[in-house]
C-alpha cells in the first residue's frame, strides 16, 4: 500500500459537519472523516487498537466530535467476541466470525476513544432476519470480515436475539446495514448461488472459509476491493508475509505511536489501570521501566518517565504505567506493597494507583493580569510592551510587582531547598541501614 | 572500541544538547512555541523549544519548557540575563525563571550506555526487608510533602496576586483622578488661583 512509503504523514480531514453540543456549544459533531485514505461514517465498524493485546477490539462508530482543545474523539459501541463471553454463553458454540453488538445498560456497552485509536475498518454485516434490518446479499456476506445478528446485554450479561428500538441512544436501525451502499460484484461464483440462505453460510465454516479464498484469488476484476484490514482468520492465513499483512502492521504501529501519551494516561486513569512508580533512578528513560516491569514483574504496559521539572525532588525519579487492565494494575500494585522490589542503588519500588485529577477546572496562572486593567498604566508608561516579551523597567510598578514575584520565587526556592535536603538526608540514612543491597 | 560505540556517541551529543538548553518556567499558559521563540531569540538563536508536560498536577496551568540555543554560551547568557532582571513572557508582572537544563528533563533521552537495570525481590525472612519496608514508606511521605508545599505555594501565589490586583486597581483609580481633574479643568482653575504652570510643554 502506498502509505507504507511515507509513515511521517497521515492524511487527516473532516467531512460531513452535523451540529454543535456540549454545556457551552462549544464541541463540534461530525458525520464522516478521511484518515489515511479511508473514508469513515457515522456507524461504521472499525478495528480499535489496544495496546498490549493482539487482537483488536471491534466496535461500531456512534458518535464523532472535537472538543475546544482540539481532541477528535469517537464513541464506540462495542462488539464482542464470542470469547469475550464464554463466561455467558453456557458452551454454545460460534462461527467464527460471529460479533454480538453490545446493548442493554451496563459497564462495556460503549467507551468514548481517542480518534486515533482506530486502527482500520472493519466490514462487519447483519445478518438478522429483523424487518428492522436491510438484508444483507449472499456477496456481502461472504464478503464481510464478520457477521452479527444477535446482541449481548451487558446489564444482563445475556445473549438476546431481539434488539430493542434503541442501544445507547442511537436508534436500532442507524446500527443494522445500511441502506443502498451494497457493492455490487460484477460476477457471482457459483458456490455462493448454491448457498440457501445465509443462516446455512453461516453454519458451514469450512465452506465459508473456502470461499472466502475464492475471493481472494479473483479479487482484482470480479469484487470490490477488500478492506484494508481483513479478519483475523484471514491474516493468519497469510502469514503475516503478503503485502496487505506487513500494511496492516505497518499501519497499527504508526496509529500506536500517533495516539497521545496524555489520551492514553487519562484513559487509564478513567480505567483504573493507571499507577504510578516512584522511587526511580531519575534518569531511567521510560523504555527502561517498560523493561524493568516486564522483567520483574512479568507484566507488559506502557510507560512514561516523569519528565524533571523545578519542583522535582532530586532523590527519585518517577513514572506512569499504564496496565492492560484495572486488575493488572491492582496486582501490581499489591505486589509492589506487600513485598519488596529493590532496585540498583537501594531503592525498593514503590507503586500506587495514580490519582490525578484530569478533570476539573484548570487553576488560572498567577500573576499576570489582564490587559485593561493596566490600561491607564500603559498609557503612561509603556503601551508598546503590553504583551511582547521584555525586561521591565526599574521605574515602574510593573518591575516593582516584578520584584515581588523574585522574591516569592527566592522564598519558593528555599523551602524546596531546605525540604530536599532534609529528605535526602532521611532517605541517605535508611539506604546505610541496608546490608547486602 | 568504546569511543566509537554508537551509543556511547548518541549519549555524548544528547548531553551536548543538554548544555545548550534552558529550562524555563513560570510560563502562562498562552506563552507557545512562537511567544517563546520571538521573546528568546533576542539572546541568540533558539533551535528548538519543548513543553513539558505536567502530568502530575493536570490542572496548574502553569508551564514549563525547554529551549535550545545554537551553543551553550548562548545558553548561558540567556540563564544570565533573564536571571540579572525580571523579564516577562506573554503577560505581566510575573517575571520567567530559567535555569540550566538537566537530562532528566528530556522525555527522549537516551538511556546510559551499557547500563542494564537489575532488581531484586526480598524474600520474606530477608535481613534488609525491614529497612527496605521503612524507605518505601519515606518515600511515599516524602511525595505527599512535595505536594503539600506546592500546594502551600500556589496558595501564597493567589494571595499575591489579589493583592497586586488591588494595588492596580487603586493605581488606576488614582490616574482616573488626576486625569479627571485635568481634563474638566480643574488643575488650570487651581493652578491659575495660585499662579503655577500645569502644562506638559
Amino acid at each position: 500500500m502506498a502509505e507504507v512509503d511515507d509513515p511521517s504523514r497521515i492524511e487527516f480531514q473532516w467531512l460531513k459537519k452535523r451540529g454543535l453540543g456540549g454545556k457551552n456549544h462549544n464541541i463540534q459533531f461530525y458525520e464522516s472523516f478521511i484518515y489515511d485514505g479511508e473514508k469513515y461514517t457515522l456507524y461504521d465498524s472499525v478495528y480499535m487498537h489496544r495496546d498490549n493485546v493482539d487482537e483488536p477490539d471491534i466496535g461500531k462508530l456512534v458518535r464523532l466530535w472535537e472538543d475546544p482543545q482540539g481532541h477528535k474523539k469517537c464513541r464506540i459501541l462495542w462488539y464482542f467476541r464470542p470469547w469475550e463471553i464464554t463466561n455467558y454463553s453456557r458452551g454454545e458454540t460460534f462461527p467464527k466470525n460471529e460479533l454480538l453488538l453490545a446493548a442493554g445498560e451496563g459497564v462495556g456497552l460503549y467507551d468514548v476513544n481517542p480518534l486515533e485509536a482506530i486502527a482500520g475498518k472493519c466490514k462487519v454485516v447483519c445478518t438478522s432476519r429483523d424487518s428492522r434490518n436491510p438484508q444483507p446479499s449472499k456477496e456481502e456476506i461472504i464478503g464481510a470480515d464478520f457477521i452479527f445478528n444477535r446482541a449481548f446485554d451487558v446489564g444482563r450479561c445475556k445473549i438476546v436475539e431481539k434488539m430493542d428500538d434503541k442501544i445507547a441512544g442511537v436508534e436500532t436501525k442507524l446500527l443494522f446495514n445500511k441502506v443502498g451502499k451494497r457493492p455490487i460484484p460484477s460476477t457471482i461464483t457459483p458456490s455462493v448461488e448454491n448457498s440457501k440462505s445465509s443462516k446455512d453460510v453461516l453454519k458451514n465454516k469450512e465452506c465459508l472459509k473456502k470461499r472466502k479464498l475464492e475471493r481472494e484469488d479473483t479479487k482484482p476484476a470480479k469484487l470490490p476491493k477488500p478492506s484494508p484490514v481483513q479478519s483475523t482468520d484471514e491474516r493468519k492465513r497469510v502469514d503475516n508475509k503478503g503485502p496487505e499483512a506487513i500494511s496492516i502492521e505497518e499501519r497499527r504501529s504508526r496509529w500506536c505511536e500517533e495516539q497521545p501519551w496524555d489520551q492514553a494516561m487519562e484513559d487509564g486513569y478513567v480505567n483504573g489501570s493507571l499507577v504510578l512508580l516512584l522511587n526511580l533512578d531519575p534518569s531511567y528513560t521510560s523504555d527502561e521501566v517498560k523493561e524493568l516491569i516486564k522483567n520483574a514483574l512479568k507484566e507488559n504496559c506502557s510507560a512514561k518517565m516523569v519528565q524533571r521539572t523545578a519542583f522535582s525532588s532530586p532523590h527519585f525519579g518517577q513514572a506512569f504505567v499504564n496496565f492492560s487492565s484495572k486488575e493488572v494494575a491492582g496486582r501490581v500494585v499489591v505486589k509492589l506493597d506487600r513485598h519488596c522490589l529493590v532496585l540498583p542503588g537501594g531503592r525498593p519500588l514503590v507503586g500506587r494507583l495514580a490519582s490525578i485529577a484530569f478533570k476539573g477546572k484548570q487553576s488560572p496562572f498567577f500573576g499576570h493580569f489582564a490587559i485593561d486593567k493596566l490600561k491607564y498604566q500603559m498609557q503612561r508608561e509603556k503601551r508598546e510592551a503590553v504583551s511582547t516579551s521584555h525586561c521591565s523597567q526599574p521605574n515602574t510598578i510593573e518591575h516593582e510587582m516584578a520584584t515581588e514575584w523574585a522574591l516569592h520565587q527566592a522564598r519558593v526556592n528555599l523551602t524546596w531547598e531546605a525540604i530536599h535536603k532534609q529528605q535526602g538526608e532521611e532517605l541517605k540514612r535508611l539506604r546505610d541501614r541496608f546490608k547486602s543491597v | 572500541m568504546e569511543s566509537t560505540n554508537p551509543e556511547a556517541e548518541k549519549y555524548r551529543e544528547f548531553m551536548e544538547k543538554v548544555e545548550r538548553t534552558v529550562y524555563i518556567d513560570t510560563l502562562p499558559p498562552q506563552a507557545n512555541e512562537s511567544v517563546l521563540k520571538t521573546g528568546l531569540d533576542q539572546f541568540g538563536d533558539v533551535k528548538n523549544i519543548s513543553f513539558i508536560p505536567n502530568y502530575m498536577d493536570p490542572r496548574n496551568s502553569m508551564r514549563c519548557a525547554l529551549v535550545e540555543m545554537k551553543d551553550p554560551n548562548q545558553a548561558k547568557n540567556v540563564i544570565k540575563t533573564l536571571t540579572d532582571s525580571p523579564f516577562m513572557i506573554a503577560g505581566m508582572p510575573r517575571p520567567v525563571r530559567v535555569l540550566p537544563a538537566e537530562l532528566e528533563m528530556f522525555d527522549d533521552r537516551p538511556r546510559k550506555p551499557g547500563r542494564k537495570i537489575t532488581f531484586k525481590w526480598l524474600e520474606a525472612d530477608h535481613p534488609d526487608l525491614k529497612v527496605a519496608k521503612d524507605m518505601k514508606r519515606a518515600v511515599v511521605r516524602h511525595a505527599t510533602e512535595a505536594a503539600l508545599a506546592h500546594k502551600q505555594h500556589l496558595e501564597e501565589e493567589e494571595k499575591l496576586h489579589k493583592q497586586q490586583v488591588e494595588i492596580l486597581k487603586a493605581n488606576y483609580k488614582k490616574y482616573e483622578v488626576v486625569d479627571g481633574v485635568i481634563s474638566d479643568g480643574t488643575a488650570q482653575r487651581v493652578a491659575k488661583r495660585y499662579g503655577m504652570r500645569v502644562a506638559d510643554d
